[in-house]
């Protein structure tokens, strides 16, 4: 009896939820379960105003508003990895964005009114991408992260047939082809596939350099659109160079799927260079693998495949050794106008947190989609339709030195970002300056994250005059540029 | 027999689907209920008709035929089978084959969805048929384990196809829920687009409500008349003694064989409406997690039993979106000021240095509402076999069992 | 075996099979302790239990906490040699996922004595959910949870003290936490057998072998299901935690509670009720899964990327045709 009585309990309590979560929200809101709201930790007023970064007019009197705006809010969607592969970088990027919005709101908000973020988790997993999606799009005005690339390129259709844009967490070639995407999403930074262009022609200058030959590689990649993109850049000066590739690893590496026989290969070919495109705990078993057995080769990869938590493991020395990492914007702490003022806000945000190069990322990706809203307000529309075609008429956003400055002017070949900065990381540099347990606050000049700028802006001549007309490599048609 | 609901006077009556008036009255109530939730007809399930809920009802609907499959093998047959996620693979890889388009790599056929989709339920029985044999050797556990690797094996097999199955992690997109003749341009009812029918404006998902709701019901008649077929029969056998079933004349391999291939047909079905209604699908979906998800629904509402297994796969699927409902409260009553405040406040962490088991911001302290959500229901699968183990069925009987004693208790 | 692979691959030496043999053995030594959890668990108390996996990066994370955050061992021998700070700290931890597998046995298994095994297996499947969710909250938070900081995909570090070094013999490297695996899993072996000879270990036996009677024997058999639950637990952790050091993995992370599943086709290679069956069933998958995981690693055009993960269940097929009760199964008397 007792059993009976408590199961029906529970069965009760859970359509008593479900009625009652029904009546005050409907369905089509979000329950204020998503909706992120880390007020408590920056105090208005206190931190500055984001520095105005382009001249962008006042809102105009009359808005016209349709989908996730409303007279006092506009409500923004965030898809991000929270829980995924990707999890280590994206947390600390939504969590800048969350930062950055607070700042926002704290200054008057956009057109008066408050920037309500909506963060859903997606696990770096397609169909969950899906449904997180399909569960916020009707309450939201637009995306401000959409983490992925492979996740993002799905979603295409259904942000066409909602007519909404989304900023992808990902440097996939696509995105600056509007015959590709729309217009639906807005890209930043450079490139996979002109990031793997650099990266080859760099490696190979430094071998030819060191040793007086040219460097064999290998490359291993993740399939599709993230992992392919950078493949095809790799391949196309690969073949420009007369690199030899020893090892073609394109897409092998599978989420879950054991990695050793890719060590193995690494192992068996011996490439002087090894080109990685993963998430960072598969780049952690890559290359643990091989160094471990005796692996003397040099690494580097595309931006995301690095994470400098790596440095908190026992591949510390291997990655000071041998790996070089890459970027779209500076590392945490560089001296540049733009990073004092990420610094100072996220200190004020969260003191206890690590410091985190992803900060960077979540707070331009945050100062895109405010400049795009401002200029749709200035344009005095703020419908979904408004927030589009700001987007596709804004001309520069500037980053104050934290990365180079967004142009979008002319053709995606004439405004398409070439540079990446090129680092080494120091488990040295990070371990004195308290590894793991530096916090924003305690930590001198805010800490650091242990990566050491070799490079600034550098363009290789294959990227520079590579001429990029659209996606290097897509779902469809596979490698679009040879190599 | 009027007010004798028990006494049946025929052996046709006692075998009959619906063996009481109570009951016909009963289904046909609910099946026109059902029937009314995209118009919002009956207050206080209108809520129902939103996209977001027809989704998940489509979703629910379709395990339901899956878990029907899964029933015959389970319930009736008694092979327990951990591989319902691999035959459900094997038919929407099927469907898409023959109702895709081939683009780029990838490969189709571009056919109507009256070939694709029975053909993708026999392709899933065929395969059935030629895993049967292993059942008839190997038992119980090591049985479920077996059909365990073979998930991981179509997986696999999946996974590197990228032909047929699309990238790893990316998979491909499936044919739409449209019915043609042939490969004409416009589609003769188009299941996938908001649209006018009968001069009343619908949802796609509502139309989607429609063809699952009459597919689960065909479904659902054909699984329950099954049980009374000798097929059935001769199941029930090798379930509750094979030897002694064998002894009797019952053929074990035959049986078994036949049980797999009809719990791989449904699955098939089953496996293609869904990867055509989500549109696509990663080779990965086809995992022991999605497995784990039916021997759920049939445990949780009650081997053997085609109306629990029914109520099992909507208690799965909408699971989640209850419990995400309750932390919704949960939040509005932390913030709120009601009696409820202050145990509300005990469970929700409303900022960093709030203490909670729940955080309901993107990450902090304690766990997310996703991670919520699959606690509880691991939680409640746990209990519910715990207090129930019939499941919902058992429950049901015991309200039934209840009501007609009233107000004696014995 | 030995020489056939390298002739097919006509590849470099001995030196290499030998060092992929070690690999094997130590992966083998992991699947080893996970599938002998599951063997003591099923015997005592006739569960499957699908919350392996959970309770292996639980445990790990137990390790890793106790080791990396606490630095147990550090402040209880400051001055001894890394290994047995981190042996201390892992004993701790491997303790403390000993009390998980105990509670969870009283909470959920308890209740069920007697219901069908696939109701009971569905339960472990719920906790399985419940642990692992749980368990991924508090991997990559450190030492403080309230930063709300996760690094899932990079994961803990167990903190072993073997890091990236190797033996060096002459062409052959075998890593040194690959011996350390080994080592381990054959104490433990060597420990459980000298246990099911002592008082509790016959009461134990007892009771696999008939709970009634060993009931009016006055054995508690409640006490030998919170024993076997907890022996598995302790074992999963010790596997898990060997599982996340390099170089095999930097940690544990959100996959490690996904090796456990690679253990099922070693029980049931051995035999799901049979202690032999395990140890044999796990370093067998093991070997199988790294050689073929070299020797065929140029093959992934035919054969598929990841094919050697799928080796442990082809073996298992192959073996169930043969041997429809593994390889040391008791066979099921089956009456009319």
């Amino acid at each position: 009896m007792a059993r009976k009585l408590i199961t029906l309990a529970f069965v009760f309590a859970l359509v008593a939820a479900a009625c009652g979560g029904t009546d005050e929200g409907g369905t089509t809101t979000a329950a204020p379960a998503t909706t992120a709201a880390p007020a408590t930790t920056a105090p208005p007023g206190t931190t500055a105003a984001p520095a105005p970064t382009t001249t962008i007019a006042p809102p105009a009197e009359e808005i016209a508003t349709d989908i996730g705006v409303s007279d006092d809010e506009i409500r923004i969607g965030l898809l991000a990895d929270l829980t995924g592969p990707f999890s280590g970088l994206t947390v600390d990027i939504v969590d800048a964005q969350l930062a950055y919005w607070d700042i926002v709101n704290a200054n008057g908000g956009i057109a008066g009114r408050t920037v309500v973020p909506v963060v859903e988790d997606t696990a770096y997993d397609v169909v969950q991408h899906g449904e997180k999606y399909t569960k916020i799009v009707d309450d939201v005005v637009a995306f401000s992260n959409s983490t992925g690339s492979p996740h993002t390129a799905s979603l295409l259709p259904s942000l066409a047939e909602d007519n909404v844009l989304a900023i992808p967490l990902s440097w996939y070639s696509g995105w600056a082809d509007p015959a590709f995407d729309g217009g639906l999403t807005f890209e930043q930074g450079t490139n996979y596939c002109l990031e793997a262009m650099n990266m080859a022609e760099w490696l190979a200058a430094k071998h030819e350099t060191d040793t007086g030959a040219l460097p064999t590689v290998a490359i291993v990649t993740r399939p599709g659109d993230y992992g392919q993109d950078a493949a095809a850049g790799f391949k196309h000066a690969a073949a420009e160079l007369g690199l030899e590739i020893v090892y073609d690893g394109e897409g092998q590496i599978v989420r879950g799927a054991d990695l050793t026989p890719i060590i193995g290969q690494i192992l068996q070919t011996n490439p002087d260079w090894v080109f990685v495109t993963s998430a960072p705990s598969e780049l952690g078993q890559i290359m643990g693998g091989a160094v471990s057995q005796g692996f003397t080769g040099q690494w580097t990869g595309s931006g995301p495949s690095y994470d400098f938590r790596l440095l908190d493991s026992e591949l510390a020395p291997a990655l000071q050794g041998f790996y070089w990492n890459t970027g779209y914007y500076v590392p945490w702490g560089t001296d540049v106008p733009g990073m004092a003022e990420i610094q100072e806000a996220l200190t004020a945000a969260y003191p206890d947190r690590r410091p985190s190069d992803a900060f960077i990322i979540g707070w331009t990706e945050a100062r895109q989609m405010e400049q795009i809203l401002r200029l749709a307000a200035a344009n005095g529309d703020l419908t979904r339709q408004g927030v589009i075609d700001a987007a596709n008429s804004i001309e520069t956003i500037l980053l104050d030195g934290a990365g180079p400055d967004l142009n979008y002017r002319g053709e995606p070949g004439d405004y398409v970002i070439r540079e990446i900065d090129i680092f080494k990381p120091s488990a040295e540099a990070y371990a004195a300056a308290g590894g793991a347990d530096q916090t924003l606050s305690g930590a001198a000049d805010g800490g650091t994250t242990g990566s050491q700028l070799v490079e600034k802006s550098y363009v290789g001549d294959i990227a520079a005059s590579f001429e990029f007309t659209g996606a290097c490599w897509t779902e469809g048609e596979g490698n679009t540029i040879g190599g | 027999m009027r007010g004798r609901p028990l006494l049946y006077t025929q052996y046709e009556d006692e075998q009959a689907l619906l063996p009481s008036m109570t009951r016909k009255v009963m289904v046909a109530v609910l099946f026109a209920v059902a029937l009314t939730i995209p118009f919002q007809l009956i207050p206080g399930l209108d809520f129902l008709a939103s996209s977001g809920w027809l989704i998940l009802l489509n979703r629910a609907l379709i395990f339901a035929i899956g878990a029907l499959g899964l029933n015959i093998l389970v319930g009736l047959a008694g092979q327990v089978s951990l591989g319902h996620a691999f035959f459900m693979g094997v038919g929407a890889y099927a469907a898409v084959y023959l109702g895709g388009e081939a683009s780029g790599s990838q490969i189709g056929l571009g056919l109507p969805i009256w070939i694709w989709l029975p053909a993708a339920g026999i392709a899933a029985a065929l395969v059935g048929i030629i895993v049967a044999p292993t059942s008839v050797r190997v038992r119980g556990l090591y049985l479920a384990i077996v059909t365990l690797g073979l998930v991981f094996i179509g997986e696999h097999i999946f996974r590197n196809w990228s032909s047929l199955a699309g990238p790893a992690e990316l998979g491909r997109v499936w044919p739409a829920l449209e019915f043609r003749f042939w490969k004409e341009e416009t589609a003769l009812i188009d299941f996938d687009s908001d649209g006018v029918w009968f001069g009343i404006e619908l949802l796609k998902e509502a139309k989607i409500f429609f063809l699952m709701l009459v597919l689960a019901a065909l479904f659902t008649v054909l699984a329950k008349n099954l049980a009374r077929t000798r097929i059935g029969r001769s199941f029930a056998a090798i379930r509750d003694r094979d030897i002694a079933a064998e002894v009797m004349g019952v053929a074990d391999a035959k049986a078994k064989t036949q049980a797999f291939a009809i719990s791989s047909f449904y699955a098939g079905i089953a496996g293609a409406l869904l990867a055509s209604v989500v549109g696509r699908l990663p080779p990965e979906q086809w995992s022991l997690f999605l497995s784990v998800q039916f021997v759920a629904i049939v445990l949780i509402g009650g081997a053997g039993t085609v109306a629990g297994v029914l109520l099992g796969s909507f208690f799965v699927v909408l699971l989640p979106r209850l419990v995400e409902n309750l932390s919704g409260v949960l939040a509005h009553s932390a913030e709120g000021d009601g009696w409820f405040q202050p145990i509300a406040d005990f469970f929700v962490a409303r900022s960093t240095d709030d203490f909670g088991l729940v955080f309901l911001g993107a990450d902090g302290p304690g766990l997310t509402t996703d991670q919520l959500n699959a606690v509880l229901y691991g939680l409640l699968i746990a209990l519910f076999l715990i207090f129930e183990p019939l499941g919902l069925f058992g429950i049901w009987i015991r309200i039934r069992n209840y009501w007609k004693g009233w107000p004696f208790t014995y | 075996m030995d020489m056939m692979f390298l002739a097919q691959v006509g590849s470099t030496s001995t030196e290499i099979l030998i060092s992929k043999i070690v690999d094997g053995l130590a992966l083998g030594a992991v699947y080893a302790l996970l599938a002998l959890g599951f063997v003591i668990i099923y015997k005592a108390t006739q569960v499957l239990s699908f919350a392996h996996g959970a309770l292996s990066a639980v445990g790990a994370y137990l390790v890793s906490y106790f080791a990396v955050v606490w630095n147990i061992g550090g402040r209880v021998a400051g001055g001894a040699p890394q290994t047995i700070q981190f042996f201390i700290s892992a004993i701790v931890g491997i303790a403390a996922a000993a009390v998980v597998g105990i509670v969870i046995e009283r909470l959920f298994i308890r209740p069920m004595i007697g219901q069908p095994i696939f109701s009971i297996a569905m339960i472990t499947i719920g906790l399985d959910i419940m642990l692992r969710t749980i368990g991924n909250d508090f991997i990559g938070q450190g030492a403080n949870r309230s930063l709300g900081q996760t690094s899932l995909a990079t994961g803990d570090t167990i903190g072993a003290p073997w890091g990236l070094t190797n033996f060096d013999l002459g062409g052959i490297t075998i890593p040194h936490s690959y011996l350390a695996t080994i080592v381990v899993a054959v104490f433990a072996m060597v420990g459980l057998a000298l246990f099911f000879r002592s008082r509790t270990g016959i009461a134990m036996r007892a009771t696999a072998f008939d709970q009634e009677a060993a009931m009016a024997q006055g054995i508690s058999a409640g006490r030998i299901f919170a024993l076997a639950w907890g022996i598995g637990a302790a074992l999963a952790a010790i596997g898990g935690a060997f599982a996340a050091i390099p170089p095999r993995n930097f940690g544990v992370n959100n996959f490690t509670a996904f090796i456990a599943l690679r253990a099922f086709p070693a029980i049931i290679l051995g035999g799901l009720d049979s202690i032999i069956g395990a140890v044999v069933g796990g370093f067998a998958i093991g070997l199988a899964e790294v050689l073929t995981g070299h020797y065929l690693a140029s093959f992934t055009d035919t054969i598929g990327i990841g094919f050697n993960t799928i080796v442990p269940y082809l073996l298992m097929l192959l073996v169930l045709v043969v041997k429809p009760y593994g390889l040391f199964g008791t066979p099921e008397i089956r009456r009319v």
